[in-house]
């Protein structure tokens, strides 16, 4: 059933983008390495011609057997090869028959035996070492040691109790990471090679029992029909594994938090990592996880947690629809608002010269700008921006008449409002659905804003994530799933 | 937790909520007192209207425990004559349009007087029918769990109106005497409330879609008779507050009702529009559960197997706006054809077809020279 | 869902095309608000219609009204539409009646009947049933109402809205809401009341009230009557005021009180028909010409005596005084109905059953408090 309803997009990888044409140019790619060092260096010369980073090592044996290692030197850890690779080979003087000899005198945790030049050329990429006696097997020992950096605190999801630990670049460290996490033999992983080109190590990471296995198997055969040059980020891919990735709403959530992965985990998510991101896909998502952060089990007392997510949906509706309920009842249905009021709003905007759609318009637009302009600048810049900003837009543009005060107020708090949600991916999605709204509400009123919110549920409940309801547990209705959201159990 | 649940089952809650949707809308708006004869106890009229839908209730249940099938239109299709089946088929869709239509005219009435006077009906019905049929064409799935979540609008209503028993405009000596014509007078005015019932006629198509494992009658009766209380509420709350001649005028009593009370939280100073609102809200959930009903009875009707479903949504968005354009506002319509039409075929056909099915022995016992598969 | 992003696309371009067509969008700024509506007649028997709206000005350094900011305009026309037409003409925007508070009608046009007025009323939708009733006694013209300015709150308009939510001023006169005054008006006695204001040195008064048989002013209950009305019709009433002079101990002693009654109707099925009404009351003392004599048991009773048969005099001055005019405005009638239709229709109510009624009030004042937050009459016992 899931494959059926994937199946454009399992397609065969397209071969000619992959580097196998290159290589093929030089060898046969599928042939097994020659015997002899002085033609396995000739090729490699060739492959890795115009290489600077390339390295290579002669050396004879005392049998007066030559010996042949190529590296890429900044992925590997010299100290070990030296100590372990090379000092051995030295002063041993051993008549090597096969290459499995080799095992009795090299240090080496892991090492293994070629097969053929394309796992050959994929390995010293990966940062291995080719170790090539003559007349013997080459072998491939399993020293990278790449570049990366320690865990630390999370920079863009802020928590107040949460771990202070955040993932680093490194897939496999992050995993490790997680098994620090959660001890239990049923986490399993699934490595892949994603990208034809870039071969980006990507892996999925999965409580078995806890998650249902069809989504695995699902993303499995995804993450295996993946047939794009590049993969760069892990946006792509979360795009990639959603089932309507034209919909406004994201349907796989990130995060560079542990302690947030592992409460995924333990809710049967599937967790995807890849290499060069701190971020990692968390698959499949409902609306109602959209909402909730592992920080919110940090509260003492189950109200606080009640009142928390309460508190988020209700921000939600105002952050979404507020600018929209103003311009509909500021020009359609001003009965609605208490006589005061209307007055005063009147009055606040009997000079504006925008109608009030206009204003509603302008208001959000310069609130996005100036937070997509102070999102990526350093944070003393960001400050600047962030006041100058603030002065501009709610006093200067009130004094100046430009905009009344109530409308400033309204796009303040809306947009306080809408980043009460934890994922910062949701709220941009809101955002935009503000936007749809004011429109509709400026031409039809409140009338026409009912009925678009109609219509946004009826999207919202069409959508589904790893064919888990959006939804869900709202519709299809659980109660008791309902029920632990607000109120879990002790 | 409980991770082996298959999400896409549609139950108990689901049915409970789509019944109830299906058949309150236009009731919730228009009642009290909507055909051009009335008596004073309408309350009484609601609640003894239910009666023959618990028979139809009963009916279906028979009809599904001796047959063993839930899909009684292809029941009936296997054991009719097709030019029978046809025939009701293309009266029960025509008659759901004309429901449609007239759902629509009730939206436009509404919004025209309450909330944008100056905007033309075929503006509001256009953009009521578009939105619908965007939305329909997201299937019956998204349409339940979408009826779900918005269902909180009905209790909050249902809710405000049980307080307004205890408002201070709500008085007990407006609503007796509670019988002042004979009994035949009072069942003959009953039948018009009978019809305000008739939405769950659309159970049809929608219960072979739900989950085998659910004991489908009892939500359809509790929500028939939630359904009940709710019309009984109305009624009753609208001839305390606003007496019987004065209601009997009312285009719509509840908003009426809802313009009478002064919010309490000064956040919006007339709740009434907050409830039309709502109102709208409901006006699009029926018109989903409608159009996407007849779109299944269209199916029946063409043979030709049309491979997407919004097709023929399309198609009844495109009859119905046309029909709605080219008529007259609802004011110069008379709701009488659109009471008995309701009636027959909500209620009478359905009877009838049932006793057919009962009287049938089980299928593929014995005979059929007509069986036409 | 590859449709989706098509299926928003289509969407916005129908509602760009409905764009153009002529909704009912406008701005506040654009819409004169009306929060307060005069109607009255002239001599000529044209409708005098007056609106009063606030004037719309930009405030420097913050929002809110300021006193004295509204207008009230006046126009003349054959119907009262023609004159809302022609107050139109010279506003610079749409008149608005969403916000529309009270409707003030001239005594004048009161006693030639309202029910012209009230299907105008009834017919705009953007009208709350909420709008209170209030008619302006004759010696002020509804215009001259509109333009007082009051020196507690801003707008007239507002005052009397204001006067009617707090709700405690119910033995003097009672707010009628438009859907009360016609729902009352079709009950089985077709009778109603609306309360009465004018202008007395530059205050507005809001006090007795206009009794309607039919929509046309036939009566008024004045004073206390009002609040003796309000009790017979919704069978409480609150906080009258009442100050009686007492004689204890052979000392007149002036007593204030405040005093809370219920009713209970009792129908007796005569011809004419008999009706017990019984009246628990409950008072709490509010001053006492001499402090030591509230302490007393008989001196209590003593005037819970007095202040009964204070309540029950004007509660029979304002039966009575309905009786004279064969009016029937406290849903009595309706009660009797209620319980025995057949029974109502011999009594031939409207015409003679009310007048000739007989009514036995049986009253029972309970002092409550005696408002007292000290002990003033403890003794001092030596020095």
């Amino acid at each position: 059933m899931f494959g059926k309803l994937f199946k454009k997009k399992e397609n065969n990888p397209i071969q000619k983008l992959s580097f196998e044409n290159y290589l093929a140019t030089v060898v046969d790619i599928h042939a097994e390495l020659p015997k002899s060092t002085v033609t396995v260096k000739e090729q490699m010369d060739i492959i890795f011609s115009d290489t600077s980073d390339f390295t290579e090592r002669k050396f004879h044996l005392k049998s007066g057997r030559s010996v042949y290692i190529c590296y890429f030197s900044a992925l590997i850890s010299q100290p070990q090869l030296e100590a372990s690779v090379i000092k051995p080979l030295i002063q041993n003087d051993v008549n090597f028959r096969d290459a499995d000899d080799l095992g009795n005198i090299l240090s080496v945790t892991k090492y293994e035996q070629t097969v053929n030049w394309k796992g050959t050329v994929e390995n010293i990429l990966d940062g291995n070492i080719v170790l090539h006696i003559d007349q013997l097997n080459p072998i491939i020992l399993f020293l990278a040691e790449k570049t990366g950096r320690n865990p630390t605190d999370p920079t863009t999801e802020y928590q107040v109790y949460g771990a202070k630990f955040g993932f680093i670049e490194d897939s496999r460290k992050n995993i490790g990471i997680m098994r620090q996490f959660i001890k239990d033999p049923r986490l399993k992983s699934r490595a892949y090679d994603i990208g034809v080109v870039s071969k980006k190590q990507a892996a999925i990471l999965y409580l078995e029992q806890y998650c249902q296995p069809e989504v695995v198997e699902h993303l499995d055969s995804l993450l295996n029909s993946y047939n794009k040059e590049h993969l760069q980020s892990i946006g792509q891919l979360s795009k990639y594994i959603s089932k309507h990735p034209n919909s406004l709403f994201p349907q796989a959530t990130m995060s560079e938090r542990p302690d947030l992965v592992s409460f995924a985990l333990v809710q049967g998510k599937v967790v995807i990592f890849i290499d060069g991101s701190a971020f990692c896909a968390i698959t499949p998502i409902t609306f109602m996880d959209l909402l909730e952060t592992s920080e919110d089990h940090f509260f003492l007392s189950r109200w606080n947690l009640l009142f928390i997510r309460f508190l988020r949906i209700v921000s939600m509706f105002i952050g979404t629809i507020l600018p929209a309920l103003y311009v509909s009842l500021v020009a359609f249905q001003p009965e609605l608002i208490p006589t005061t009021l209307t007055i005063s709003v009147a009055q606040a905007r009997v000079q504006i010269p925008l109608p009030a759609t206009a204003e509603a318009f302008l208001m959000m637009f310069a609130l996005d700008v100036l937070i997509e302009a102070s999102l990526r600048l350093p944070s003393f810049v960001g400050q600047t921006i962030g006041i100058v900003g603030g002065l501009v837009i709610g006093t200067a543009a009130v004094e100046a008449g430009l905009v009344s005060h109530t409308m400033v107020i309204v796009i303040a708090f809306t947009a306080v409002a809408t980043f009460t949600s934890p994922s910062w991916e949701f709220v941009s999605t809101w955002r935009i659905i503000r936007y749809l709204l004011v429109a509709i509400a400026a031409m039809l009123g409140l009338y026409g804003l009912v009925l678009a919110v109609g219509f946004l549920l009826v999207h919202l409940c069409k959508l589904d994530s790893m064919n888990k309801p959006y939804m869900y547990p709202l519709a299809p209705f659980d109660g008791k799933e309902l029920k632990a959201f607000f109120f879990p159990k002790r | 937790m409980n991770i082996q649940s298959p999400y896409t089952r549609i139950g108990g809650v689901e049915l409970f909520t789509f019944t109830y949707c299906s058949a309150v809308t236009i009731g919730f708006i228009f009642l009290p007192y909507i055909s051009s004869e009335e008596i004073r106890s309408a309350w009484l009229k609601v609640i003894v209207a239910v009666i023959p839908y618990l028979l139809f209730i009963y009916l279906y249940k028979k009809v599904v425990t001796k047959h063993n099938d839930r899909d009684v239109l292809h029941l009936f299709k296997d054991m009719t004559s097709p030019w029978i089946y046809y025939f009701v088929i293309t009266y029960l869709f025509a008659s759901t349009i004309y429901s449609i239509f007239f759902g629509t005219k009730g939206l436009i009435i509404i919004v025209q007087t309450y909330l944008m006077q100056d905007t033309p009906q075929w503006t509001i019905g256009m953009f009521f029918l578009l939105v619908i049929g965007l939305s329909a064409s997201y299937g019956i799935h998204a349409i339940t769990r979408m009826i779900v979540i918005i269902f909180f609008h009905e209790i909050i209503l249902f809710i405000s109106l049980v307080l307004f028993i205890f408002s201070d405009d709500f008085k007990w000596i407006n609503i007796p005497p509670f019988l002042t014509v004979d009994i035949g007078t009072f069942l003959v005015s009953s039948i018009s409330e009978v019809t305000r019932y008739g939405g769950i006629i659309a159970l049809f198509a929608y219960l072979p879609f739900v989950d085998k494992k659910v004991k489908v009658f009892r939500p359809i009766t509790l929500s028939v008779i939630f359904i009940m209380f709710t019309y009984f509420l109305i009624c009753l709350v609208t001839l305390g507050v606003f007496g019987f001649d004065q209601a009997l005028t009312m285009l719509s009593p509840v908003t009426a009702l809802m313009q009478t009370t002064t919010s309490p939280t000064g956040l919006f100073e007339r709740l009434d529009l907050f409830f039309l609102t709502v109102w709208v809200m409901s006006f699009f959930k029926i018109g989903l559960i409608f159009v996407w009903f007849s779109s299944m009875l269209l199916k029946e009707i063409i043979p030709l197997k049309v491979k997407n479903y919004w097709v023929q949504i399309w198609i009844i968005i495109t009859i119905s706006t046309l029909i709605v354009i080219s008529t007259p506002s609802i004011v110069n319509l008379d709701w009488r054809p659109y009471n008995i039409n309701m009636l027959s075929y909500t209620l009478f056909v359905p009877v009838m077809m049932f006793l057919y099915l009962l009287i049938r022995k089980k299928q593929g016992v014995g005979q059929n020279e007509n069986k036409s598969q | 869902m590859k449709t989706n992003l098509s299926k928003l696309l289509l969407l916005f371009i129908v509602i760009s095309l409905f764009a153009g067509c002529g909704t009912s969008s406008r701005e506040i700024d654009q819409r004169t608000m009306i929060l307060a509506m005069g109607i009255d007649k002239d001599e000529n028997g044209d409708f005098v219609v007056t609106i009063q709206v606030p004037v719309i000005t930009p405030q420097e350094g913050g929002m809110g009204l300021s006193a004295g900011e509204f207008e009230v305009i006046t126009d003349r026309g054959n119907s009262v539409w023609d004159a809302i037409a022609n107050i139109e003409a010279v506003t610079p925007t749409v008149l608005f009646f969403g916000h529309l508070k009270t409707v003030l009608i001239g005594e004048t046009l009161a006693k030639e009947g309202l029910d012209e007025i009230l299907d105008l009323l009834d017919r705009r939708a953007p009208l709350a049933n909420q709008i209170y009733l209030v008619i302006i006694r004759e010696k002020t013209e509804v215009d001259e109402f509109l333009d007082q300015e009051s020196r507690l709150v801003i707008l007239p308009a507002l005052y009397l809205d204001r006067f009617f939510k707090a709700d405690q001023k119910l033995s003097r006169s009672a707010e009628v809401k438009l859907f009360e005054f016609r729902r009352d008006i079709n009950m089985k006695s077709r009778a109603s009341t609306i309360p009465f204001a004018y202008i007395r040195e530059n205050n507005i008064v809001l006090e007795d009230m206009a009794v309607f048989k039919e929509g046309k002013l036939v009566g008024e209950l004045l004073g206390k009557e009002a609040g003796k009305g309000h009790l017979l019709k919704e069978k409480i009433v609150e906080n009258m005021n009442y100050t009686s002079q007492v004689e204890l101990e052979k000392e007149e002693v002036t007593v204030s009180s405040r005093v809370t009654c219920r009713l209970d109707y009792h129908v007796n099925k005569t011809n004419p028909v008999e009706i017990e009404m019984e009246m628990p009351c409950k008072a709490e003392i509010v001053h006492m010409s001499k402090q030591d004599m509230a302490k007393k048991k008989d001196h209590i009773e003593a005037f819970s005596s007095k202040l009964g048969e204070e309540i029950k005099q004007d509660t029979e001055k304002a039966i009575n005084s309905m009786k004279e005019i064969n009016v029937e405005p406290w849903l009595i009638g309706n009660r009797i109905w209620v319980r025995d239709p057949k029974y109502y229709e011999s009594l031939n109510w409207e015409e003679s059953g009310w007048r000739d009624s007989k009514i036995n009030i049986n009253i029972d004042v309970e002092i409550e408090q005696t408002g007292q937050r000290g002990m003033l009459d403890k003794k001092k016992i030596g020095e």
